[in-house]
């Protein structure tokens, strides 16, 4: 025999309840804002790399313009999108509103000035701008910190999301310390090597500690919805949490013994493997074969990840003896996530959209499906656009092909365009669609 | 059949207005509908989600609701959420998934 909860009782006649079906989802308007200026930067990110392929090509990592392009990516398409996912899957994971909104929208605009500023003082050199952008980039990295700790801590249960997002809270905030440390120290008495060690370290803290415990904590939930997986077992997860946490922590720490940098960059390895065998784990206990364009763009991603995590002790241990090799590396990894995240978007974006638009006429009228509010074949050709556009940048930037360099971040910006246009569609033309009878905008 | 079966039936068939979208099948179809009963013009339905946390909760529920109430002989619907016996893939309709 079934339990029988508390049953909820909507009287005859049953008007749309706005509050039930928006639950406790913010406005659209605050990931959605986050997702446009995210889409923004992952274009200007793009056509960076295009304008500056030269350098690329010749391996000068610590060029400004090369920091400027990899900032345009982790800073405003990487992040930007992960905020932006975590103020709609948050409330919804744990079951509680956002704490504070206001202060979301406030981080927002901090974030987007404060990097406009800090590319602007690095291409320029005008270290007073380039302060006052990484000030707006702090004050924003401690605002999500600050907001995802005060709604976490009204959470109920605590499973294994709970505690990824958690432990990035921490890294959300040594991240900007760490980068502000070495803006100051930017003119120092460094060598090479030792300032190549510190970028390495301010680079992994923000990519093993924020970026890929996020996305352990909210692949975790998001993953087996998505690929209808059931039945995986969770263990590799609850390892890449426990080791990529330990691996960002002592990375934290600016202790510069090649043994303890070894170690730690060993425990970030092994916990970014556990993370790929559980994502291998969930495609491979999918239920339905068929893999839609944005999961195809995410398993894309995931195969790029491995390939930079296979070439990251080779990069790493040979440092700036190698620059070609170096920057490819850097290259994998941020492209991979990139390509990870892209394909995410096709699954947030229409959903949210379908969610506000057509969620209200559930049961009253024939509605579209979440992948029928964009072209299967558009969006396709923009991830294989993204995915070649990525491979090729690996690729040459490592054998130093200035004109293939050149024709792969041209591929790579195609694809961003293509997908800044497929997304900012479904947003734009869902909501005239739902204004005439609900009828799909392809 | 009597007029509460012939009710219910009509439930049954409203219900598969109700779709899951990020799947593109109807929820009756997937075999998220555990039961429905009508008792003094009051449909009951019990229904489970994919899975605990699903963001579709809201939706589906509120979407039940406004089905239900479509059909002639009930005057108020009751939701059920239920996670026991825990839905399988192997519940939905041979063949759809």
């Amino acid at each position: 025999m079934l339990p029988n909860p508390a049953p909820a009782v909507l009287p005859r006649p049953a008007a749309p309840a706005a509050t039930l079906a928006m639950g406790d989802a913010p406005s659209p308007w605050l990931p959605g804002l986050h997702f446009a200026v995210a889409l923004t930067y992952f274009v200007l990110g793009s056509g960076a790399l295009v304008l500056y392929s030269d350098h690329l090509a010749r391996g000068s990592f610590f060029m400004p313009q090369v920091a400027a392009a990899t900032h345009l990516f982790a800073l405003g398409w990487i992040m930007l999108s992960i905020f932006g996912a975590l103020y709609q899957f948050l409330p919804v994971a744990v079951g509680q509103p956002l704490r504070f909104t206001s202060l979301a929208y406030v981080g927002l605009a901090a974030h987007t000035l404060g990097l406009m500023g800090f590319i602007g003082g690095l291409v320029s050199g005008a270290r007073g701008l380039l302060y006052l952008g990484a000030c707006g980039l702090s004050s924003s990295f401690i605002s999500v910190a600050f907001n995802l700790v005060a709604t976490l801590r009204r959470a109920d249960e605590r499973p294994l999301t709970w505690w990824a997002l958690l432990g990035s809270a921490l890294f959300l905030v040594v991240t900007p310390a760490y980068g502000l440390a070495l803006g100051l120290n930017l003119h120092g008495d460094l060598s090479l090597s030792q300032r190549f060690v510190t970028v390495a370290s301010h680079a992994h803290v923000a990519l093993v500690g924020i970026v890929l415990l996020v996305m352990v904590g909210v692949a975790h939930r998001l993953l087996p919805m998505f690929l209808l997986s059931h039945g995986a077992s969770e263990r590799p997860a609850w390892a890449a949490l426990a080791l990529l946490f330990g691996g960002a922590l002592m990375l934290s720490i600016p202790y510069r013994n090649t043994f303890y940098l070894t170690a730690a960059y060993a425990m970030s390895g092994l916990g970014a493997l556990a993370f790929l065998i559980q994502a291998a784990l969930f495609f491979k206990r999918r239920v339905r074969r068929a893999i839609d364009p944005g999961m195809r763009l995410a398993g894309a991603g995931l195969i790029g990840l491995t390939v930079a995590l296979l070439i990251a002790p080779f990069a790493l241990s040979r440092g700036t003896s190698h620059p070609p090799l170096l920057s490819a590396y850097f290259v994998a990894l941020l492209g991979a996530i990139s390509l990870f995240i892209a394909g995410h978007y096709y699954k947030i974006v229409p959903f949210i959209v379908w969610y506000h638009r057509y969620g209200p006429l559930v049961g009253l009228q024939k509605v579209p499906k979440v992948a029928e509010l964009y072209s299967e074949k558009l969006a396709l050709l923009s991830g294989a656009l993204l995915a070649l556009g990525w491979l090729g940048l690996v690729v040459l930037t490592f054998v130093g092909s200035r004109l293939g360099v050149w024709i792969a971040s041209l591929t790579l910006l195609t694809g961003a365009c293509l997908e800044a246009l497929i997304i900012t569609r479904v947003a734009l033309v869902a909501r005239l669609s739902a204004a005439n009878g609900g009828r799909s905008p392809r | 059949m009597t007029t509460q079966e012939h009710t219910e039936d009509h439930v049954w068939r409203a219900l598969s207005a109700v779709i899951d979208p990020e799947i593109g099948l109807d929820i009756v179809t997937l075999g998220l509908v555990y039961d429905v009963q009508v008792a003094e013009r009051i449909a009951t339905v019990t229904f489970t989600l994919t899975t605990p946390g699903c963001p579709m909760e809201h939706i589906i529920q509120s979407g039940i609701q406004r089905a239900a109430s479509e059909v002639e002989g009930v005057t108020e619907v009751r939701t059920q959420l239920v996670w026991e016996p825990r839905w399988h893939p192997g519940m939905a309709q041979r063949g759809m998934l």
